[in-house]
């Protein structure tokens, strides 16, 4: 069998090195070798997005990659942050906090892909703000693939809103 | 979901059942191979505000501050922590190092599915993997049946297929194969999907033919008066079963009585004939065809399990709608396997559902994870669907072929009779068949009434994949049929399509096709006024011609429809229990799972009802030890029992009909929180009450119903406000009663029974009591108890809800698109316990009927899921671009003073969707579609 | 000197004049017109027709109305517009008659100030037979009216003066009508009749010459178009890549086929002109591709190479293709059918130059809705995960692995991938 030795730092922490079969999903070593369930696998042919989790590039750049048509080599050397990352100091990020509070989720299988998606998108608004009017349309070209089968995506898409709308910089006029 | 599959009478105590709701999470065995510091790798991926809120063997992982002061609205979910930071919650989640005492490493097993059930399965063929990625351990029919493993009980189809036999049904394993290592067993799997020939087949044989899981037949003959005595009913005379399908088997056919089914049989005829004859006015005719579905639930079914031989215990964690009845029925499988198979104690645990509308309620999968564990000699095994497996074994919605005839008086619009004929699909396994065909006729008229009705349905078996319960349970697809050709009615008559269903609504006190009358106000008139108020309805010829201004090539809709559907199955059965510490914190306990739909949240509001604010902790357990102070058995089926058996039954205290139901039915907030208002209710009135004059020395001049909660603070007549720590100090410091357990049957109404509690004798709608003093749980005697009469067996779906909904979209002339623009629901579910559930459950719902409308679509068979290659490449699920995400409203009916007990909605929501859907479709291009899903080159074809 | 400028003005006049004389003369040819005929059979026969020739696909633009045109064409002359082809009287065809639709299809023209752009396939529907150009007259002057003024063309000089393309015309554009092939049977030559006339394959198979005209002595060799290589669909050429008839049928009808699935404007052509057609046509399309006869049954079984668990030479291929690739492909490139492409037998992987693969590695394949039970998900685009030397490393591994002629087929180095990406 046909193995890696990979190095890979999850949530700022930096592990390795695992030596795993060079075919092995990235949500598979996150679940397998590191206990991170927190990335969820839904559909294993790269559409629902559920398995989303974030990498961030050396350029300061984020972005999300699905982890079941990707194998963990794929992100050896690379930063990976999952959902079980993002509160800190027992305070959750404000994403997950808007989820939390619009009761944004039902089932919950889903979350962790729209929490990172999420996160990598007010990033991105931090750094180049997006029109009021252009907000919608900019909500959906960021989650329209990520599918959720309990919520018809309602709450999810009118917390993420009020999220950007409270802060200011996130949007121009 | 209306369950009246067989079950084979034994009392609980028979195999002792261990289950607690969430596994026992043990942080310190955490298996993180990161180096030293896995340890602080734990803390550290695990946010502290989780790790705060979880205690060890903490149940619920609540979050801080989750319902606001207590007193107040809940501000989320008490699982919205724990989901929001990934915690471990689902099966899919667990590994062996994560349990409590099994060893630590877990192995990996996969099962082989028959792609073909038209040939003869010959053997399986491993030589594509190599010999160092060969399984460890290969199960087949052959070693089951050497280990006396036989389908006993619930599952009466063949696990796996023998060699020599063809497959019952497209998706039928064949092997079971158990890896070892990881390293092997994800390389192994990477190959085998995908790849032909590790499952051989011979010749052709055809398909393997069963007779049909059930039928029956629903014939009524109403009196002059809706709500009067009806001339003949099921009711009164009894369930028939039509004769063709009258055959010795032993099926789920009700016995009925020859001279019934005679007289049955001549009204049925008598209505047809003046159907036919036109004596019962203008005759509207409707094939009508549903198409089968998949539940799509985000998390792929999985489980583990572990044998241990030792002590003779096999230990499960499955993510399951029904604990009891799956391990029930597992505990049948194993009934009389040889040593080394034959086990004692079955222990399940019980995780959350990443979703499950229905589909993870009686499912095959539990089996086998089962069978893995017996089989993988002694090590934890771990069993996972991929998502392509999970289409080819997973349980589908039933494909109904409805063909209606209605019968309309042409001067005032009046339905006078109405005959219908519904053939369902069932798959290989009878999994629900035969009840979701007796919903889906009982509900094919959905809100109206017909004075005379002749419903005839049947569940056929086919080498489909099997079809089972799904959200709307049959009546989805009947009453979307009938909404379609009440819609057609109000066209052809050019009645206002409201005004039509004004005229025929079924109102409170009417008597449905079965004759019953449902035990609920049906609020239908107050329903329809309020969908008539609807801008989007009233304001829709001033909308469609703006929009068809803006939009030249595109044609505006708008559609609406109702609903009247059941909640509940006829055979409820809820625990709860309530109790407090010294210092005031409130528990509550209740025997009900979390899918998704926040019953754990409601259960934890519900409490407030009684006990001025919300508890401040859950624990979900069906089965486990903790119900133990009851001591219950139960005996027969709660849905086929004679009325003596009950009452000798009924002798002994300890005796209920039915223990706890399944989460299914939409039973979350009328079964489930039902029984924790009760439990809240005698604390309230037996140990706070007492308390209180105690401290308030108030003696008389108080009485109990003057008592009011401000603010979580208990106060009366303007005596000092007393908080509830002092009074649960009090109560601890008294010996009071500090603890409720209950449970509570309902057979379409709540069992009721008196118990002495001391100051007084409680009259409460439960059938069993224990009660918390000092430190253990005692089990009270009810001194009297009257079960709802057995015979009501006959009278069924008495609970029922109401929806109706407004759709709005556009049609793309040239290219046939639909685009769904706005949608309105109104919705009478009672007494809302926390109105964003509520809401959520009602845009869900949308969501889901739209896409069974215009996008959801399976082949029944070769080329279906059953073959193993359909994913979500192919099987559209909807998307938030495919509904209104901004424009989807829900009004609720305020709850009417003396009957606001919250009704079963999780369903209902999502019927009315897809008949509004139909009807603005032919709102807007006139032409009449009577086969789901209604693409865009279906309407090109139209054109 | 100024009588030199005279007398070259007074040439100028002279060849204007003598063009125009030859373009009214000979530009276009005068058909006899034929009543536009309402007959249900005749408008269905022309809806088949309107699909087996893939109007909707030039002559509807994005989200705009089906045959209202506005779709812009790129090509090395400027961009054209299609043009209105819906029955409304001021923009589309409405006043046409069956001649002139027949000039236009046929020639190109049906007057001397307005000739149609090559864009227009009229090139290869000069084989449509007269009766088919007047039964798609009558499906087009049935569809709903759509009123769209013509988008105008943005043709630099001296491409915008329309009536050079008489000349044009004149040396690359055929008008002889469809022969049969006396010695080929009779399903041979109606794939030869659709193929090279409503089919147009050799629009975008065929390479053109500097004038933007198809090479007639090389058809349907391969050319570069839209990004991808239209490949060589000669018949060698097709079987020397694993192609055989029925493969080619189950290609046309679902888009999929052992030899790999249909992508960039294969797919709309597949989705919209060749899954419509009649089953017989189809095999009649693959009987004259492969140059068959036209009952020949042979269904030859590309062999595909047992692959087993040996290590290859190419290990960073290997490991790149199994850590990238294998997840969905399968680490022997057996796919799921209907679902993940299958690379073993792959007709891609067999092009020589690879360009087709390269693309697809680095841009990636939207998903594609072929119908209600049809359909791929999306394939990831890898061009900014991996260098260019890792896309030749894996190109060369899954060619050699999987293509059957694989070894035979040329190594890629990093320089054809840049170029193929530039």
């Amino acid at each position: 069998m046909e193995t890696v030795q990979i190095y890979i730092t999850v949530n700022g922490r930096q592990t390795g090195p695992h030596t795993i079969p060079a075919g092995l999903a990235m949500v598979d070593f996150l679940h397998e070798y590191l206990g991170l369930t927190g990335t969820k696998f839904g559909c294993g042919i790269g559409v629902c997005h559920a398995c989303v989790v974030i990498v961030d590039e050396p350029d300061g750049t984020s972005r999300t990659m699905r982890t079941c048509i990707n194998g963990a080599a794929v992100f050896a050397g690379k930063r990976v942050r999952t959902v079980e990352g993002h509160a800190k100091e027992g305070r959750l990020s404000d994403i997950q906090q808007a989820f939390v509070d619009h009761f944004a989720f039902q089932c919950g299988y889903c979350t962790s892909g729209f929490i990172n998606k999420t996160t990598c998108l007010l990033e991105d608004l931090a750094r180049n703000p997006v029109s009021r009017d252009g907000l919608e349309e900019r909500i959906e070209a960021s989650l329209g693939d990520h599918i959720c089968r309990c919520t018809g995506y309602v709450r999810y898409y009118e917390a993420l809103r009020d999220l950007i709308l409270a802060d200011a910089q996130l949007t121009t006029r | 979901m209306a369950g009246d599959a067989r079950k084979p009478a034994h009392s609980m105590k028979a195999i002792h059942f261990g289950s607690q709701t969430q596994p026992a999470i043990n942080w310190s065995r955490r298996r993180f191979l990161i180096g030293s510091t896995a340890a602080g790798i734990t803390l550290a991926l695990v946010p502290l505000a989780a790790r705060a809120s979880f205690v060890d063997d903490e149940i619920m992982p609540t979050a801080p501050g989750w319902s606001g002061d207590g007193f107040g609205h809940p501000r989320y979910r008490i699982d919205g922590y724990a989901k929001a930071t990934g915690a471990k919650l689902y099966a899919r989640d667990f590994r062996a190092a994560d349990m409590d005492g099994w060893p630590d490493e877990t192995d990996h097993a996969m099962l082989l599915l028959a792609s073909v059930a038209t040939h003869r399965f010959v053997g399986i063929d491993l030589t594509m993997l190599a010999p160092a990625l060969q399984p460890d351990r290969v199960v087949t029919a052959e070693d089951l049946e050497a280990a006396r493993i036989r389908p006993k009980g619930y599952f009466t189809e063949d696990l796996m297929c023998p060699k020599g036999q063809t497959p019952a049904y497209l998706g039928q394993p064949v092997a079971l194969l158990i890896f070892r290592g990881l390293e092997t067993f994800v390389t192994a799997r990477q190959i085998l999907r995908g790849a032909k020939g590790a499952v051989v087949f011979g010749e052709q044989t055809g398909a393997v033919a069963r007779p049909p899981y059930g039928a029956n037949r629903f014939t009524r003959i109403g009196g002059s008066d809706p709500s009067g005595p009806d001339v003949f009913s099921p009711a009164n005379d009894g369930w028939v079963v039509p004769p063709r399908f009258r055959r010795g088997h032993d099926l789920s056919w009700p016995e009925a009585d020859a001279a019934a089914a005679r007289r049955a049989e001549n009204f049925g005829h008598a209505i047809r004939a003046e159907l036919d004859s036109g004596r019962a006015g203008r005759l509207f005719k409707q094939r009508f065809q549903t198409q089968s579905t998949d539940h799509f639930f985000m998390e792929p079914e999985s489980g583990l399990a572990w044998h241990d031989a030792a002590n003779h215990r096999l230990s499960l964690v499955l993510g399951v709608q029904a604990p009891a009845d799956t391990l029930r029925a597992i505990a049948d499988l194993l009934a009389d396997a040889q040593v080394p198979y034959a086990i004692k104690d079955l222990q399940g645990h019980f995780a959350y559902l990443g979703g499950a509308f229905g589909g993870k309620d009686m499912t095959l999968l539990p089996n086998y994870v089962a069978l893995a564990g017996l089989f993988a000699g002694g090590r934890p095994v771990r069993l996972a669907l991929d998502r392509f497996e999970q289409f080819q074994l997973g349980i589908k919605r039933h494909a109904v072929t409805i063909d209606s005839k209605l019968g309309v008086d042409l001067e005032t619009g009046a339905f006078t009779a109405f005959a219908c004929d519904l053939s369902l699909n069932g798959g290989g396994t009878a999994n629900y068949s035969a009840s979701v065909a007796d919903v889906a006729a009982i509900s094919s008229a959905s809100m109206y009434y017909m004075p005379k009705s002749d419903i005839s349905t049947v569940a056929t078996h086919s080498r489909g994949v099997t079809a089972g319960s799904m959200r709307g349970y049959g009546g989805l697809q009947s009453i979307t049929a009938m909404e379609c050709l009440v819609d057609d009615v109000a066209t052809q008559l050019n009645m206002d399509p409201i005004d039509l269903r004004r005229k025929n609504a079924l109102r409170t006190g009417y008597r449905n096709l079965t004759g019953a009358v449902p035990v609920v106000t049906i609020r239908s008139e107050e329903l329809l006024d309020r969908l008539e108020r609807a801008p989007l309805w009233s304001g829709r010829d001033e909308d469609r011609r703006a929009f068809e201004v803006a939009h030249p090539y595109k044609a505006y809709g708008v559609g609406i429809a109702c609903a009247m559907f059941k909640y509940g199955t006829g055979q409820d059965g809820a625990l709860a229990a309530v109790s407090f510490d010294a210092d005031g914190r409130i528990e509550v306990a209740a025997s009900t799972i979390e899918m998704g739909t926040g019953t754990s949240t409601a259960v934890a509001v519900r409490v407030a009802d009684h006990l001025g604010r919300s508890a401040d902790r859950v624990t979900l357990d069906s089965t486990g030890p903790l119900w133990e102070p009851l001591g219950l058995v139960t005996s027969g089926d709660p849905l086929k029992m004679s009325q003596q058996d009950q009452d000798a039954a009924a002798a002994n205290p300890r005796w209920v009909p039915e223990i706890t139901s399944r989460a299914s039915a939409s039973v979350g907030a009328p079964v489930t929180t039902h029984a924790v208002a009760e439990a809240a209710y005698a604390l309230l009135r037996y140990s706070l009450w007492p308390a209180a004059r105690a401290i308030w020395q108030a003696g008389d001049n108080v009485a109990f119903d003057d008592l009011k909660w401000i603010d979580g603070k208990l106060t009366a007549e303007g005596m000092e406000t007393l908080s509830f720590a002092q009074l649960a100090e009090r109560c601890h410091a008294s010996g009071q009663t500090t603890g409720v357990m209950v449970h509570a049957f309902s057979r379409w109404q709540w069992a009721r029974a008196e118990f002495a509690m001391g100051t007084g004798i409680w009259n409460g709608a439960i059938d069993a009591l224990a009660l918390r003093r000092g430190g253990d749980w005692r089990v009270q005697d009810r001194r009297k108890v009257d079960f709802p009469p057995a015979s009501t067996e006959r009278v069924s779906e008495t609970y029922a809800a109401i929806c109706g909904a407004v759709v709005a979209l556009s049609v793309d002339r040239t290219n046939g698109a639909v685009k769904v623009l706005r949608v309105h629901e109104v919705l009478d579910c009672g007494r809302s316990i926390v109105p964003e559930l509520v809401s959520g459950m009602a845009q869900g719902g949308i969501a889901m009927g739209l896409g069974h409308a215009l996008n959801e679509y399976l082949p029944l068979y070769e080329d279906g899921p059953g073959n193993g290659t359909w994913n979500v490449n192919r099987y559209d699920v909807v998307r938030a671009r495919d509904v209104p995400v901004w424009d989807m409203t829900l009004e609720t009916l305020p709850p009417v003073k003396n009957d606001d007990a919250p009704r079963g909605i999780a369903e209902i929501v999502m019927v009315p969707v897809i008949p509004g859907t139909l009807n603005a479709i032919h709102d807007a291009t006139g032409k009449r579609f009577t086969r789901l899903p209604v693409t865009a080159d279906d309407i090109l074809k139209m054109q | 000197m100024w009588r030199w400028i005279v007398r070259l003005a007074a040439l100028v006049l002279i060849a204007i004049a003598a063009y125009g004389l030859f373009a009214v003369l000979w530009g276009v040819p005068s058909v006899a017109d034929h009543p536009l005929s309402r007959h249900p059979a005749t408008v269905a026969s022309g809806k088949y027709l309107a699909a087996a020739g893939d109007c909707a696909s030039c002559h509807t633009a994005e989200g705009g109305e089906a045959f209202a045109g506005g779709r812009p064409l790129a090509t090395p002359f400027g961009t054209i517009y299609s043009a209105n082809i819906t029955p409304d009287p001021k923009s589309g065809i409405g006043d046409l008659n069956s001649a002139q639709f027949y000039q236009l299809m046929a020639y190109g023209a049906d007057s001397v100030l307005a000739p149609l752009y090559p864009a227009m396939p009229y090139t290869s529907f000069h084989n449509v037979a007269r009766n088919d150009s007047d039964a798609l007259f009558a499906y087009f002057m049935s569809v709903p009216a759509v009123e769209r003024p013509a988008t105008p063309n943005e043709m630099p000089f001296p491409f915008n003066i329309r009536p050079l393309m008489f000349g044009w015309n004149l040396l690359f554009a055929s008008r002889r009508p469809f022969q049969k092939n006396p010695d080929k049977d009779e399903v041979w030559n109606r794939g030869a009749y659709l193929v090279e006339g409503l089919g147009h394959c050799g629009e975008c198979h065929t390479p053109r010459n500097m004038l933007g005209a198809m090479e007639k002595k090389r058809a349907l060799e391969g050319a570069f178009i839209g990004g991808f290589e239209a490949p060589n669909i000669t018949a060698t050429a097709l079987a020397e890549r694993g192609w055989n008839r029925e493969d080619l049928v189950l290609y046309f009808e679902t888009g999929a086929s052992p030899q790999g699935s249909a992508f960039g404007d294969m797919f709309l052509a597949t989705k919209n002109s060749l899954r419509p057609l009649t089953h017989d046509d189809r095999v009649a399309i693959a009987t004259y591709l492969m140059d068959v006869d036209g009952n020949a049954p042979s269904k030859g079984d590309a062999a595909v190479a047992a692959l087993g668990e040996k290590v290859h030479e190419n290990r960073s291929g290997q490991a790149l293709y199994l850590s990238n690739c294998s997840l969905c492909h399968g680490p022997d490139g057996q796919g799921v059918e209907s679902t993940m492409p299958r690379l073993a037998g792959n007709a891609t992987l067999a092009q020589p130059d690879g360009v087709n693969l390269i693309e697809v590695i680095a841009h990636g394949i939207d998903p594609q809705r072929m119908s209600l039970t049809r359909g791929y998900g999306p394939m990831p685009a890898f061009r900014n995960r991996l260098s260019a030397a890792q896309m030749a490393d894996l190109a060369n591994y899954v060619r050699s692995v999987f293509a059957v002629n694989g070894n035979d087929l040329p190594d890629l180095s990093e320089k054809d991938v840049n170029r193929i990406l530039r």
